[in-house]
């Protein structure tokens, strides 16, 4: 005999070994963490909706704080009225992220 | 036996109240009787444990639907989380417990065929009775490839995503596991 006749006897056992069993009502405790577990799942699930939500804000944020703090250390070379520092300056509000990564492409030039 | 959609379930968990509750009724009708067979295969899982494990990994499904991909077939995903808890369970029932472990396998308790035309029903029922003994005898992760596979169709790839092992592995066992039954029953296993 083939696979086939092997495979369909052996869908045939496992579809009566699960036949065998029936599910029971379910206990009343058991139904009570199910939806405590829910319950819980769903407030997992909005918390993380919230800090997906609340990401590029802080992303932005960090963006700024980075900028400023590259600013604080600017080199002498580059203090307010020379042309890098004045882009930065004039970029901050607009992108900081742009701004502080023409200050990086500027700090790493010899 | 009824097969829960997936995105029906999920949908249903998350909206909570009434349509969670008998979303849950659903998830446990269909999934119950499955996942207990499904425990039998970890010998180490006292009988007398078995049902409180299966409900709480039904517990612990339902209640990470909401982390559930709803484009992705249910039945792997249910099963993870169902060995994760029998294996734990397993092994604290190896550290702790003093039970004796439950005998494998059952006897058969399906009704004898009924009318007249039922001597090919007879053979079927036969070579079904005699692969189902010689599956009892299979090692327990043998048992549990074998219950994915013919019991809930599931090809290589989500066997081994349910069980945490590579789709080649889960190929290979399924041939010895073929061979060997297929020996036991008297049917060759060519492809």
């Amino acid at each position: 005999m083939k696979r086939e006749t092997l495979d369909a006897a052996l869908r045939e056992a496992c579809a009566r070994e699960s036949g065998t069993i029936p599910a029971p009502p379910i206990p009343g405790r058991v139904l009570e963490r199910a939806m405590a577990a829910a319950l819980a799942g769903r407030r997992a699930g909005q918390g993380a909706s919230r800090l997906k939500a609340a990401l590029p804000g802080a992303l932005a944020a960090a963006s700024v704080l980075a900028a400023v703090l590259a600013l604080a250390v600017t080199p002498p070379s580059y203090r307010a009225g020379e042309p890098l520092a004045t882009a930065l300056v004039a970029g901050l509000p607009e992108n900081p992220a742009a701004a502080f990564a023409l200050f990086l492409e500027s700090a790493a030039r010899p | 036996m009824e097969e829960p959609d997936g995105k029906a379930l999920r949908d249903d968990a998350l909206a909570g109240g009434e349509r969670g509750k008998r979303a849950f009724e659903r998830l446990w009708r269909a999934w119950w009787p499955r996942l207990c067979w499904f425990a039998s295969t970890w010998r180490g899982l006292p009988a007398a444990e078995r049902e409180d494990a299966v409900a709480d990994a039904l517990v612990r499904a339902y209640g990470s639907l909401g982390a559930y991909d709803p484009s992705r077939p249910l039945a792997p995903w249910l099963y993870r989380i169902a060995a994760r808890r029998f294996s734990d369970a397993a092994r604290a029932a190896s550290r702790h417990s003093t039970l004796a472990l439950d005998p494998a396998g059952d006897e058969a308790s399906w009704d004898p065929p009924s009318g007249e035309d039922h001597a090919r029903e007879l053979e079927t029922r036969d070579l079904a009775d005699r692969c189902r003994a010689a599956m009892a005898r299979l090692p327990g992760a043998d048992r549990r490839i074998a219950w994915l596979r013919f019991r809930d169709g599931l090809d290589a790839s989500a066997i081994g995503r349910a069980l945490g092992l590579p789709a080649g592995t889960v190929r290979w066992r399924l041939h010895l596991i073929r061979k060997t039954v297929g020996t036991a029953v008297g049917v060759d296993d060519e492809a």
